[in-house]
């Protein structure tokens, strides 16, 4: 087993509880875990450290981000040279406590813990260690929904969603007009960004114009993710809407709209708008064709998987009048 | 120190950031005082900026509502935040007997749905 170094908090006092609990949280999500997680794991670290303050007067709480193979998160330990725990079975009992509290501390510590271990002895102090790992799952979760527009066989939209273990780049494509000519040019764009990825988004625009000179062109936005900065760096030109949804609870504003410039890549490209924003786990990018309406109830976006997002957008905003495609992506993070 | 408002016949109490154990015994401590003081018929606390709710948060919690009760004031908690909510599920920690709502709004809905207010009342007698 990894492990990158320990962070140690002295529990001393009543206010290194705060201290403690907040490092913890503060690590978990840098691990990369969301936030009820990071709210189970700073509550653990609240109850373990109140206990040495009860039992022990003092001790530490140590921290440490833990990964094996394929899978990563969080080992914290409370230690302390107090007088032990005289009957560890009993103390692990739902309402059993000893200091006139709820008897909630070790048994609902041991409850959020994928491992747990309480080593005990009378007067040599106490040792509870617990391991909680982190559900795997990829940095970068994507859904796409799309209809053509009735009466057509083909879209004139297309989507790229390039994801390697560093950088991501999602892109939506609209061809101009209808049939299999918008499919056509849609897909030459697609192929254009699919060969030049992870460039900048700026780079990617100008390669795509370059090589659609002939055509009749598309419009298009963009998005390339960065993993190890948390950064999303976002373009769009024509009317490929793009919103950036913020996951987290208090996040403010709660959400983020791309800037779009006025034009058409193969035939008029306007002075490109490029934008970085730091982006959050939990947080999601949604492009949508002007088939959609980009309009999504407040809550869906924290409830919804990305692909439920696609679905939901394309059911509740399709116009009819044109192809359709939306295209959610969310932002999940952490240590490559 | 957590700021109390009074505001008509209620006090609103917003926590503003983390509180140790003592922070929230003093809290607990002035409410229930200022109930008397104010005469006071309805504490909301505004836990939105909390960030964990252990065991001795959701005791101190109940002992608030429980003595205030005694006391003629009805307690609301409102803002305990999603990710919170779920994490005291998971712990098994439970509210049983304290009033909650989603949020301020809530909470002064609730508490005006349980105590008439006197201008209603006397705008029933001017009828």
């Amino acid at each position: 087993m990894a492990s990158n170094g320990e962070t140690r908090i002295a529990v001393d006092s009543e206010p290194d509880l705060i201290v403690a609990r907040q490092k913890g949280r503060a690590l978990a999500a840098e691990i990369g875990f969301d936030s009820t997680d990071q709210t189970l794991i700073a509550t653990a670290i609240s109850e373990l450290s109140r206990n040495i303050r009860l039992y022990a007067k003092r001790g530490e709480i140590v921290l440490c981000a833990i990964a094996e193979t394929g899978r990563r998160g969080i080992a914290l330990e409370a230690r302390d040279e107090g007088p032990g725990i005289a009957d560890v079975t009993r103390a692990l009992e739902p309402g059993f406590s000893t200091s006139g509290g709820l008897g909630l501390g070790l048994p609902g510590v041991r409850r959020l813990a994928d491992e747990f271990e309480v080593v005990s002895n009378a007067g040599t102090g106490t040792r509870v260690s617990i391991k909680k790992w982190l559900v795997h799952r990829p940095w970068l979760e994507s859904g796409v929904a799309g209809s053509a527009l009735p009466g057509q066989r083909e879209s004139g939209d297309a989507h790229v969603v390039w994801c390697q273990p560093e950088a991501a780049v999602v892109a939506v494509v609209d061809g101009l007009g209808h049939g299999s000519e918008a499919t056509r040019v849609a897909a030459l764009a697609v192929a254009t960004i699919d060969a030049a990825a992870p460039a900048a988004p700026a780079t990617m625009v100008q390669l795509c114009h370059d090589r659609l000179r002939t055509t009749r062109g598309v419009v298009m936005s963009m998005a390339a993710f960065h993993r190890a900065s948390s950064t999303m760096t976002w373009v769009g030109v024509g009317n490929v809407a793009g919103v950036l949804l913020r996951g987290g609870h208090h996040a403010s504003p709660s959400e983020e709209h791309l800037l779009l410039r006025g034009g058409v890549v193969g035939a008029v490209l306007p002075n490109l708008y490029v934008a970085t924003l730091p982006v959050a786990p939990g947080d999601t990018l949604v492009f949508a064709t002007d088939g959609v309406r980009l309009e999504l109830p407040s809550d869906l976006a924290r409830r919804a998987s990305p692909q439920q997002i696609a679905n939901q957008l394309l059911a509740l905003g399709g116009r009819g009048t044109d192809d359709a495609l939306v295209v959610a992506v969310r932002f999940w993070g952490g240590a490559a | 120190m957590v700021p109390i408002l009074k505001h008509s016949q209620y006090l609103i109490a917003t926590v503003q950031a983390a509180l140790s154990d003592s922070d929230l015994l003093e809290l607990r401590d002035r409410l229930v005082a200022q109930v008397g003081q104010y005469r006071a018929r309805g504490v909301i606390l505004d836990v939105t900026a909390l960030d964990v709710m252990d065991s001795f948060a959701v005791r101190t919690l109940r002992t608030l509502a429980q003595v205030t009760r005694l006391r003629g004031a009805e307690t609301v908690i409102v803002g305990i935040a999603p990710e919170v909510a779920m994490s005291m599920v998971e712990l098994g920690m439970t509210l049983d007997g304290v009033s909650t709502a989603l949020d301020l709004e809530e909470g002064l809905a609730m508490l005006g749905q349980s105590l008439p207010s006197p201008l209603a009342g006397s705008r029933s007698r001017g009828k």
